[in-house]
C-alpha cells in the first residue's frame, strides 16, 4: 500500500494534491490512500473521496509534527501495515519523518525547498534549479538528508498533469489562472482593462480553482461580459490551456503545465514558494515573470499582454527547445517501483 | 592571446540583457540612472529590440560586452545610434578598447550611413578616444544635431559623435 500525506486546504492550495496525483499516474498506482487534515467541503473530489482519508476529527486541527505522526501511526497500524509513505508537506519535516520510519517500508519527501531537513530514503525536488548540476547546492541537500538518502531532482522529475483530452480543447485568446485556491480578482483591473480596449474582439476564459473562497464575487464581477467564460473547478485545465494564445497565472505547478503544452506564458510570482530565479523559470522556457506588486501598474501589464498576444510566435520559438518529456520522466520514476 | 569573438543575441536572452543594462557601470554613465523593471524591459523589448542590433563581444567565451545599433532614417539620410553594454560589473580599459574597435569593424561594414556616439562629458576615459575611431564632434550648426538630439533623447550632458561610413 501506498499511503501519501500532503497539505490540502485553502490555505495551501491544490499544488501538493496535483503532485501526487501525478505521480500516482505515473506509476500507474491502484491501491493508494492520500491522508489529509479534514475532508475538503468541494465536489472537486468527489470521485476520489473513497482515497481520501482524514486525520483531523471535527474540532481537531494540526497542532504540531508529533501529534500528526502518531495520529498517522495509528491509520498505519490499525489498517496498513510496513506501507510506502509520500509525503509532499511544508508542515512536516525530520520530525515526523524520523518519527513513523520504522513502521514504513520507505519514506519518500516531495520538497520545494532546499533548506529543510529530512529524515527520508527518496528525496524529490522538481525545482528547475537543478537542471545543472551545483555542487554547493547538493552537499546542502545531502547535508541536509540521511546517510544513503536519493535525490530525484530537476524537470527530470517533474510532477506534473498530462493527461489531456485534445477533443475537450476550448479555443480562447487568454487564460487567467491564479492556482487552486488564488483569488481571481487580483486580475479585475487588467481583465476590465482588456475588455475596454478590445470589447468584443477577444475571448477571456477565467480559470477559478476548487478552494477559491470568492468564485460568487468573481462570477458576479464578469457575469455581465459576454466574452469571458469563467471554469469553476475544472479537473483538468490543459484542455483550457491547450485552446488558448497567452496564459497568465501564478508560477505555482501550472508553470510546467504550459510548459509541456509549449504556451506562451506570463507567471506572477504570488507566493513565497514562487521565488525562482528568472533564469531557473527560463529552463521551463518561461521568460516572463513578475513580482505580484507588478499587478498594481495594470496598464503596462495589460500592454505587456497584447504585446505577448502579438508576438506570440516569437514566444513559442524561445520556448521551443524546452522539453518536458513525459514518457522519459515517466521512466525516471520506476525506479520508485523496486520496493 | 585572449580570444575576442562576437555572437549575435536572441530573445532568450531577455532576462539576462535586463540584468546587463542595470549593472551600476552602465547606468552611471547612462541618461537614466534609474533601475530599469521588468514590465518597462519586457514592453521594450518588444518594442525596440526588434529595431536594434545586437551581438555579445566575447573574451574567452565570455560575454564582456553588448554592442547595440539603432538603425533608422532622417529624410534621405540612415543613421545608426550604437552603445556599448557592460555584462561585468567592472571592466578595464584594453577591453574596452577592444570593445569599441570590434563595435567599429562592424559598423565600418554599413554602407552610406552616419553613425552617431553619445558620451558622458564626465566619461574622461571615453572623452579622449573618440578621435581614434574616425569621430568628429557634432557640432549645434550641424544640420542633423537638432534632430539627433531630440530623437535620441540626449541630455545636455553628453557630447555627441558621428562619422559617415
Amino acid at each position: 500500500m501506498i499511503l501519501f500525506r500532503i497539505d490540502l486546504s485553502i490555505k495551501y492550495g491544490l499544488g501538493h494534491y496535483n503532485r501526487v496525483k501525478s505521480l500516482a499516474n505515473y506509476l500507474n498506482l491502484k491501491r493508494y490512500k492520500i491522508v489529509v487534515d479534514k475532508l475538503p467541503n468541494t465536489s472537486f473530489f468527489k470521485n476520489e473521496k473513497e482515497n481520501i482519508i482524514f486525520l483531523y476529527e471535527k474540532n481537531n486541527y494540526f497542532i504540531d509534527e508529533k501529534k500528526d505522526a502518531k495520529l498517522f501511526l495509528k491509520i498505519i497500524k490499525s489498517k496498513y501495515k510496513n506501507p510506502v509513505v509520500i509525503k509532499d508537506s511544508y508542515r512536516l519535516g525530520y520530525r515526523w519523518e524520523k518519527f513513523i520510519y520504522k513502521s514504513c517500508k520507505k519514506i519518500i519527501s516531495i520538497e520545494d525547498f532546499i533548506e529543510k531537513k529530512h529524515f527520508v530514503d527518496y528525496y524529490i525536488n522538481h525545482s528547475p534549479t537543478f537542471s545543472i548540476k551545483n555542487e554547493e547546492i547538493l552537499n546542502k541537500l545531502k547535508k541536509n538528508n540521511k546517510k544513503n538518502c536519493k535525490f530525484l531532482l530537476g524537470p527530470d522529475y517533474a510532477l506534473f498533469n498530462s493527461l489531456i483530452n485534445t477533443k475537450e480543447k476550448i479555443i480562447s485568446d487568454l487564460v487567467f489562472y491564479n492556482g487552486g485556491s488564488g483569488n481571481l480578482l487580483a486580475y479585475e483591473k487588467i481583465i476590465k482593462n482588456i475588455i475596454k480596449i478590445r470589447k468584443t474582439n477577444i475571448k477571456i476564459i477565467i480559470i477559478v480553482g476548487p478552494f477559491a473562497k470568492n468564485y460568487e464575487a468573481v462570477y458576479f464581477t464578469f457575469k455581465k461580459y459576454k466574452n469571458i467564460k469563467i471554469l469553476h473547478k475544472p479537473k483538468n485545465i490543459l484542455s483550457t490551456l491547450k485552446g488558448t494564445k497567452v496564459f497568465i497565472s501564478s508560477a505555482g505547478v501550472s508553470t510546467f503545465e504550459s510548459s509541456f503544452l509549449k504556451i506562451p506564458t506570463l507567471l506572477f510570482k504570488m507566493n513565497n514558494n514562487q521565488n525562482l530565479s528568472d533564469f531557473d523559470y527560463e529552463k521551463l522556457g518561461h521568460y516572463f515573470s513578475l513580482e505580484k506588486k507588478d499587478l498594481n501598474f495594470s496598464d503596462k501589464v495589460v500592454n505587456l499582454i497584447f504585446l505577448m498576444l502579438k508576438n506570440r510566435i516569437q514566444i513559442k520559438r524561445m520556448m521551443s527547445k524546452t522539453s518536458l518529456n513525459i514518457k522519459s520522466i515517466k521512466e525516471n520514476y520506476q525506479e520508485l517501483m523496486k520496493f | 592571446m585572449k580570444k575576442f569573438v562576437i555572437l549575435q543575441i536572441n530573445d532568450k536572452i531577455i532576462n539576462k540583457y535586463l540584468f546587463y543594462k542595470n549593472l551600476y557601470i552602465n547606468r552611471r554613465y547612462s541618461s537614466s540612472k534609474k533601475i530599469i523593471t521588468k514590465i518597462d524591459h519586457y514592453q521594450w523589448w518588444f518594442l525596440k529590440q526588434k529595431l536594434r542590433k545586437s551581438f555579445f563581444i566575447l573574451k574567452q567565451d565570455k560575454p564582456i560586452f553588448i554592442s547595440t545599433s539603432d538603425h533608422f532614417t532622417f529624410k534621405n539620410y540612415k543613421f545608426i545610434y550604437s552603445g556599448l553594454i557592460s555584462c561585468l560589473p567592472e571592466t578595464n580599459l584594453f577591453d574596452l578598447l577592444k570593445a569599441i574597435k570590434i563595435q567599429n569593424e562592424y559598423l565600418n561594414k554599413q554602407k552610406k550611413k552616419y553613425c552617431f556616439i553619445s558620451i558622458d562629458k564626465n566619461n574622461k576615459v571615453l572623452m579622449h578616444h573618440w578621435k581614434y575611431f574616425g569621430y568628429t564632434p557634432l557640432y549645434k550648426k550641424n544640420i542633423f544635431y537638432k534632430y539627433v538630439k531630440k530623437v535620441l533623447n540626449i541630455g545636455k550632458n553628453y557630447n555627441v559623435f558621428y562619422k559617415k561610413v
